[in-house]
């Protein structure tokens, strides 16, 4: 993880939460505070989550196929598909890296 | 209006694009299960971890056309939004949509009685590309 984001014009491309993210004014709805908090800076009328280990996935919605890591076909498998820069309070942006937005579902696009 | 914190019915339930109609049941499932440890003279486990999770999905309709169009081993997504008991769909209202990803058709029996209408349920596992993400998701309508 970096603390210099990539490119400050740069919208992100997803958002990793800690697991106790409340959010602003939602209440316990963390889909709602999600959608409220994030999807401006994602630049998405809505947003997905995801439980993951520990913390949340949040990617606009749909989220058409993306995943954390390179999938298991890529000569990448398992590197991280996002560079994630801290915002400060354990909420991190997430940059897609070189070559991550074609790798996403079973194989390689046609 | 806000979320009424309650839920009442599913709507726009689609399997690879095509709505299912006639829904009368639709569930979720994270699929967690856990590994606990223990040895020696425990009598507890000392460790328990996430090891492993299998999300799955269901859907049964009375549209048994469209269930038994979905035979055991196709993938797509599979989609459905669950409206807020008081809000219904309206946007920031607490009807949300879930998303299984990757969705593989497991089954899809259908049942008929006399007099009484026929149902077919689908249930779905789901794959992750890279083995990490979750194919279950939300999303605030």
């Amino acid at each position: 993880m970096s603390d210099e984001t990539p490119d400050s014009d740069r919208k992100p491309d997803a958002v990793r939460i800690p697991s106790v993210y409340k959010g602003k004014g939602h209440g316990e709805d963390l889909d709602l505070a999600c959608k409220a908090d994030f999807a401006p800076v994602l630049g998405s009328k809505r947003v997905d989550r995801s439980n993951e280990d520990g913390w949340h996935f949040v990617t606009p919605f749909p989220r058409n196929g993306q995943t954390v890591y390179f999938p298991k076909w890529h000569d990448r498998a398992g590197a991280d598909r996002y560079e994630w820069v801290d915002r400060g309070d354990g909420v991190h942006y997430g940059y897609l890296v070189d070559g991550a937005a074609e790798a996403v579902g079973f194989g390689p696009p046609n | 209006m806000a979320s009424s914190k309650r839920s009442v019915n599913w709507t726009t339930v689609t399997y690879n694009s095509a709505t299912i109609t006639g829904v009368t049941a639709v569930s979720f499932d994270n699929g967690g299960s856990l590994l606990p440890f223990s040895g020696d003279g425990d009598k507890y486990p000392t460790t328990i971890i996430n090891d492993m999770n299998n999300p799955t999905a269901s859907v049964t309709t009375a549209d048994v056309a469209a269930a038994y169009a979905i035979p055991p081993g196709t993938r797509s997504s599979f989609v459905a939004t669950l409206n807020d008991a008081k809000g219904g769909v309206g946007a920031g209202n607490g009807a949300r949509t879930f998303t299984l990803a990757n969705a593989i058709a497991q089954n899809n029996p259908i049942s008929g009685s006399h007099r009484q209408y026929a149902t077919a349920t689908v249930t779905f596992l789901a794959e992750s590309s890279d083995g990490s993400t979750n194919p279950l998701s939300s999303s605030a309508l």
